[in-house]
């Protein structure tokens, strides 16, 4: 597989590049879906193939294809130099394309897996979610029942022109589960353990962790009574939120507003820009002194986590936000120059076939020194936000609505009535600001989204989010509420 | 298989889905029952030049082929994909799917695969040589498959010749050449190829506080020419947008008549679309009851492969001609997208085809019978739109492709919306929607526009913005306009609507 990379080297090479790497990508995915008893889709999925990045001046050149030959690799690569030629041929003068400097390195590396996911008979893995998807619908009320899973393997073996030559094995799993309660006007829905389930870097140990069974009761119980609960009113009141929502609340109005290149304009005409000015690095206040986000490749069984990154860049540690100061962004070789930060070792393409782009790795809150039932027994009068339903926000990563499946009013620092339809909006930094009590220890939980989509054409990444139970003062809540 | 150009020819594909068809066959284990197999095989060289602080940033080319192979091994179903096309990977494909079937349970609800076209059980798609001849020159163009960095980099510097000083061009290029075959074990045989081409992109100046001044220009089509050829006059609109925005107010939360450009209205169809995929209605999450007057009597929207300019293929993943669907006929719920699987469970739509009328020679979908709305994840997401349009009011002679400045003049005071952003559903039965402005928000006094506004949050049930009396004029020229799944899905006019809820600003 090696040479098949190489060949692609070369042919870029030889075609007037003065730096390429590729990327010769085998991959293989399984996932199973359950509605109400009955499996949905059973699909197994397998590609090969190679990607190249071609720099030729200050143009990038990017080429893929499936199938690929020693032959069709090298012709690839040419390609891909080709394209970096027109690349230079349009727009405005720029100085010379720059690639920081990163250590070269010839190495493997392999995610640690406690039991293989594509060994687990499939059969199990249909009990499984059959099982779970009857224990939800012993709740009249909920209309569907749906269950699910996947497991994903990446091998890549990554060559460049400096002399990267690295192999990798990277594996994701997860599962989740979901009940829909059905009323005359309206849906209302309950996951577990979070909107779209729970993934990491590692085997089926993590779909087992999840006890989809055993969560069943609760999870369909709360659907079906969110059918009669009143709706979240509209106010400002404190909102303490739960851990996987904090973790989107992370992956929305930090991950992606500390996104180097987003930061330099260069996703502006879709995902967007960032209200970050790189003049404010280390100056700006992005939150309470509470707040301690780091972006880390290197968190044992978090979905972001892998050994190098797509330019052969060691998994590292950044701090973005360090007391509540931004003192970091997510970045790649040349944007890592333009902003004059080290690479963080946090360029991604999806499959074979995406361009390598700065993305997320593990972009964590770093855990506080509070516990879930401190903060609700510290709130007077507030509302406690669990699970994401919808999310929204602007293209600057400044003015944010979210949505919760549930959330249940705090009096006197006690849980109290449910409420369904909750919202709450904010613009970021007031938001962070904020956050005066936050949660550790064993409920910071290193949440996994499997759905970041960026770039054009667009690509999915999986991200990972340590995060956990915290509290924001004075939220605007109900934001929909008529 | 060999050859780059290979994986766009149709019947080089239809060739690897008889190899796949055959490798099934020699590993089916004897005595397990039918069992029957439909194959996906799809070629697609995408190519997009994008652009940033007005140069060239990224530029790729993908040439990929997929095989899909999906088995029903006595009603026990299951699928298996790979870009391997060589004899062992078709032989691994085989057996990845026969192994997943042989512990999968009996679905009750498989349909089986396609027949042979014709079958008086199934859809008729009785398409000629000649027809399959005219159905390829209609939706292919040669010039989108050759189409080389060059001339993708030229459309892009037309583009960005249009800014003016001060303003920084984003977006792309990009060529699209496609070409799919189908085969089933019960003898459907289909195979066709589809070009799409596009330029998009905005134009923006320096941020105004929290505010960054901003218009947006798109083209797609079919064909090339149609988008270089256009590449200039999307750039002018972008900058002539983008310098209107400078100098934008802070405006008050609240409901206000807009005219939403094509842009918007194709993110709230693309949404709506979804209320009327079968598996919705069926799974009791949508607001389409066929033949309920939900909707403005101003509009008539369909789903339509079949029409003129409509990008994409003319059969759906199952091998199933694409049906003209009418979804809304002067306002009133109509047919509703089926796949295989849905239309056999189609009783549970819950309405008879007579509650459907028409003027049109498509009379809705007969029960029971596939409207070609399948795809490759169909079975768990349901049937999907292929191509959306919605038909123009009457025609404002001169007015550019999309705007229609006969809709502003006719707003006292409201709000013109040229695109939206980062829309999200809150409730599926009511396609209640969260989303912002972008690119270009303008407050219209008396017909006038009097001046930009900063991005707004809006929170807005797409089935309550055009129900009945709330659309008060439908533009009278449609484009295909972009939206959150991606250009050349939908072909819509501007409107202009009595109201639509803002909650919110840049201050939250």
């Amino acid at each position: 597989m090696f040479d098949l990379a190489s060949a692609a080297v070369e042919g870029a090479l030889a075609a007037g590049a003065r730096y390429a790497d590729a990327r010769l990508v085998a991959a293989r995915g399984q996932s199973l879906s359950c509605l109400n008893g009955e499996i949905e889709a059973l699909d197994s999925g397998a590609e090969v193939g190679v990607g190249v990045r071609a720099l030729l001046g200050s143009g990038w050149g990017f080429a893929a294809l499936s199938e690929p030959t020693e032959a069709k690799a090298r012709a690839t690569g040419a390609r891909a130099a080709r394209i970096a030629a027109a690349s230079t041929a349009v727009g405005r003068a720029t100085a010379e394309l720059v690639l920081a400097p990163v250590e070269v390195r010839r190495a493997e590396w392999r995610t640690p897996v406690v039991e293989d996911p594509f060994t687990v008979p499939l059969s199990e893995k249909c009990d499984l979610l059959v099982a779970a998807t009857d224990a939800l619908r012993a709740e009249p009320r909920v209309g569907l029942a749906r269950a699910w899973m996947s497991a994903d393997e990446y091998a890549k073996w990554l060559v460049s022109s400096e002399g990267h030559h690295i192999a990798q094995v990277i594996v994701h799993t997860g599962a989740g589960m979901d009940a829909t309660a059905i009323g005359e006007t309206e849906t209302q829905r309950r996951s577990h353990p979070g909107a779209g389930g729970q993934y990491g870097s590692g085997g089926y140990e993590l779909v087992r962790r999840l006890d989809l069974v055993g969560n069943a009761p609760r999870v369909a119980a709360e659907a079906a009574a969110l059918l009669d609960a009143p709706p979240c009113p509209a106010a400002v009141t404190d909102v303490i939120l739960e851990g996987s929502q904090v973790a989107l609340q992370i992956h929305e109005s930090v991950g992606h507003a500390t996104e180097g290149d987003r930061i330099l304009g260069w996703e502006a005409a879709f995902a967007g820009t960032s209200f970050l000015d790189p003049t404010q690095l280390g100056r700006l206040r992005y939150g309470s002194e509470l707040m301690a986000v780091t972006a880390d490749a290197t968190v044992p069984g978090a979905l972001g986590t892998f050994g190098f990154d797509d330019e052969g860049t060691p998994a590292r540690a950044v701090d973005l936000v360090r007391d509540g100061i931004w003192v970091g962004v997510l970045s790649g070789r040349d944007s890592a120059a333009q902003l004059g930060v080290v690479p963080g070792g946090m360029v991604v393409g999806q499959g074979f076939s995406g361009l390598p782009m700065v993305r997320m790795t593990n972009v964590s809150l770093q855990p506080g020194p509070h516990r879930l039932e401190e903060i609700v027994a510290d709130t007077d009068d507030g509302l406690y936000l669990a699970t994401n339903r919808s999310w929204s926000i602007d293209d600057k990563r400044l003015n944010f609505q979210f949505g919760c499946e549930a959330a249940w009013e705090v009096k006197g620092g006690r849980l109290g009535r449910l409420l369904r339809n909750p919202t709450y909006t904010g613009i970021t930094p007031r938001f962070w600001a904020s956050m005066d009590r936050l949660a550790g220890g064993d409920e910071w939980v290193p949440w996994g989204i499997m759905n970041c989509g960026k770039g054009q054409p667009v690509q999915v990444a999986h991200t990972g989010h340590g995060a956990a139970p915290a509290r924001f003062r004075g939220v605007r809540v109900g934001a929909n509420a008529r | 298989m060999s050859g780059i150009d290979a994986a766009l020819e149709p019947d080089a594909l239809a060739e690897v889905a008889e190899h796949a068809l055959d490798a099934l066959s020699a590993r089916a284990p004897a005595g397990a029952g039918v069992v029957e197999a439909q194959v996906h095989v799809g070629g697609q060289r995408h190519a997009l030049t994008r652009f940033a602080n007005s140069r060239i940033h990224q530029n790729l080319e993908s040439e990929t082929v997929a095989v899909t192979l999906k088995v029903a091994v006595g009603g026990r179903v299951a699928a298996a994909s790979t870009t391997r096309t060589d004899r062992d990977g078709l032989a691994d494909l085989a057996d990845r799917a026969l192994s997943a079937a042989e512990v999968r349970p009996v679905d009750p609800h498989w349909p089986g695969v396609a027949g042979p076209t014709a079958d008086s059980d199934d859809d008729t798609d009785d398409r000629s040589a000649r027809d399959e001849a005219r159905w390829d020159e209609a939706r292919w163009d040669e010039a989108v498959a050759a189409a080389t960095p060059a001339e993708r980099a030229a459309a892009v510097a037309a583009f960005l010749a249009e800014g003016t000083a001060g303003q920084d061009g984003a977006g792309y290029c990009d060529t699209l050449a496609a070409a799919v075959a189908v085969a089933t074990t019960g003898g459907r045989r289909a195979r066709g190829r589809w070009t799409r081409s596009t330029v998009d992109g905005i134009f923006l100046t320096a941020p105004e506080g929290a505010h960054t001044p901003a218009g947006h220009g798109h083209r797609s089509s079919v064909r090339l020419a149609d988008v270089t050829g256009a590449a200039g006059a999307a750039g002018a609109t972008a900058a002539r947008l983008g310098a209107a925005s400078r100098g934008a107010v802070d405006l008050p939360p609240g409901e206000y008549p807009v005219v939403l450009m094509p842009e918007c209205v194709a993110e709230v169809l693309a949404f709506l679309a979804g209320g009327f995929s079968a598996k919705a209605v069926q799974e009791g999450q949508s607001f389409a009851v066929p033949g309920a007057p939900l909707f403005d009597p101003a509009l008539t929207f369909v789903d339509d492969a079949t029409a003129p300019g409509a990008v994409g293929l003319g059969f759906d993943s199952e091998g199933t001609a694409r049906r003209r669907v009418e979804l809304i006929l002067d306002g009133r719920c109509g047919g509703l997208l089926h796949d295989r699987r849905t239309a056999a469970r189609a009783p549970l739509d819950g309405a008879a085809p007579s509650a459907v009328t028409s003027t049109s020679t498509s009379t809705g979908t007969p029960t029971g019978t596939s409207t070609g709305h399948g795809h490759l994840a169909s079975d768990e997401w349901g049937p999907a739109p292929a191509a959306l349009q919605l038909s123009p009011g009457p025609a404002s002679p001169g007015a550019p492709q999309g705007d229609d400045p006969a809709l502003v003049a006719g707003i006292e005071r409201g709000v013109l919306v040229t695109c939206f952003n980062y829309c999200r559903v809150l409730d599926p039965k009511t396609v209640e929607v969260t989303g912002l402005t972008r690119n270009g928000t303008f407050w219209v006094v008396d017909g006038r526009v009097a001046h930009p506004v900063t991005n707004l949050r809006f929170t807005q049930s797409f089935v309550e913005a055009l129900g009945p009396g709330r659309v008060e004029a439908v533009g009278g020229a449609a484009r295909l306009a972009d939206c959150e799944w991606g250009p050349g899905l939908v072909r819509t006019p501007a409107l202009r609507l009595s109201a639509w809820r803002f909650t919110g600003g840049a201050a939250g």
